[in-house]
């Protein structure tokens, strides 16, 4: 099993997939996000109680789904280091930090600014919103981390045991509106169908397959480095990039 | 077939993360009335809260008691449909804050009813289209 999984991840393998789809996927990501952004602010309705104001929800969700997602890839990819002690994945948990990073900071400052037209206030600390700063702070640690250590194997293998801690984080985010009292909402798509009408609901998830692609982007430029980084002077790596 | 090593690996991380789960589990429970943002108007009347002590308090508006005072007062009853407090205002409330719908107002209780200095609108997770009715 773990030599089918890994002749698919050889760092050469994985350069040169990174290098042909990174700008392509950053194309598609934008036509797309184009494409949603004008569909979420000009076509679809304005919502019966918060009027225009729900439309930042088209950003606020797909980046509240991919700061936690991303969390989760990097936790398992911390494990999967930490287990197989396979370089490729330590390179993709360190790719992924900033991404989710970037998407935290996004979730924390539109829900600030959704917040005070709907709530009557930018912040209040219940449950959803401290846990998700907290998420924030993980982040930013893991962010200093990385480049706190001479070595980096002891780099690669301090961060993911931290991704690993902090994931127990990531269903405290998920649940906190269902076990505490909090001022945000319940969840609106559950197991159990959409609260948000389907005429409204088209938007989402073309905004976040347009944001994927965009992270993906980023993500594979990310990769290049790391192994360009890590590898860059081996007489393998020179040959490619030399074509 | 999992090489011995690397499956002890896995069987430690795993104890890992079950005994963080469960640390992480108990300390949220031990911290749970902290947690929460606002108390009920049941939880309010259970406990011993004095008079002028700051709390929040969290519920919905009554239907038909939002009541418009002089000048800017306004007041109005927050229920859990077992227990109501009747809520003292003075200030603009939030666009989203209409009878019917969640509220959660800091303040403190006075001979039985409760004298917000803010409150906060709480919506719901349901969205619905404007249907503009088109006249002739």
């Amino acid at each position: 099993m773990y030599k089918y999984v890994a002749k698919y991840f050889l760092i050469n393998r994985v350069y040169k997939f990174c290098g042909a789809t990174a700008f392509p996927s950053f194309l598609i990501g934008l036509v797309a996000f184009i494409f949603s952004a004008y569909f979420a602010i000009y076509i679809l309705p304005a919502d019966i109680e918060q009027n225009e104001i729900y439309r930042i929800l088209f950003i606020h969700v797909p980046s509240a789904i991919l700061s936690e997602l991303i969390y989760i890839f990097l936790a398992v990819n911390g494990f999967i280091f930490l287990v197989w002690r396979t370089k490729i994945a330590a390179i993709f948990l360190n790719a992924a930090i900033s991404i989710g990073l970037v998407y935290t900071a996004i979730v924390l400052m539109s829900g600030s600014i959704w917040g005070k037209p709907t709530w009557g206030t930018y912040w209040v600390w219940d449950a959803r919103i401290t846990s998700t700063f907290i998420l924030l702070i993980q982040y930013i640690g893991l962010v200093a981390l990385r480049s706190s250590f001479n070595s980096r194997q002891t780099a690669d293998q301090i961060l993911s045991i931290v991704a690993i801690i902090g994931a127990v984080n990531i269903p405290i985010i998920k649940f906190s509106v269902n076990w505490w009292n909090t001022l945000h909402q319940n969840a609106s798509i559950t197991t159990s169908g959409s609260a948000i009408d389907s005429e409204m609901l088209i938007a989402l998830p073309m905004m976040l397959v347009s944001l994927l692609f965009m992270s993906f982007h980023i993500f594979a430029r990310n990769i290049q480095y790391e192994i360009l980084n890590r590898t860059g002077k081996t007489a393998m790596m020179r040959e490619i990039i030399n074509g | 077939m999992i090489r011995k090593n690397r499956l002890n690996r896995i069987y430690l991380i795993f104890f890992f993360l079950l005994s963080l789960g469960a640390i992480t589990f108990f300390s949220l429970k031990a911290l749970e009335d902290n947690i929460d943002l606002y108390l009920t108007p049941t939880e309010v009347k259970e406990s011993k809260i004095q008079d002028l002590e700051n709390f929040k308090l969290g519920g919905m508006v009554k239907e038909d008691s939002l009541q418009m005072l002089e000048d800017l007062n306004v007041s109005f009853i927050v229920t859990d449909f077992e227990n109501e407090i009747i809520v003292i205002y003075s200030g603009v409330l939030p666009n989203l804050f209409k009878e019917n719908s969640g509220v959660v107002a800091s303040g403190f209780l006075s001979k039985n009813e409760f004298i917000a200095y803010e409150i906060l609108a709480k919506h719901d997770e349901n969205y619905m289209p404007i249907k503009l009715e088109v006249q002739d």
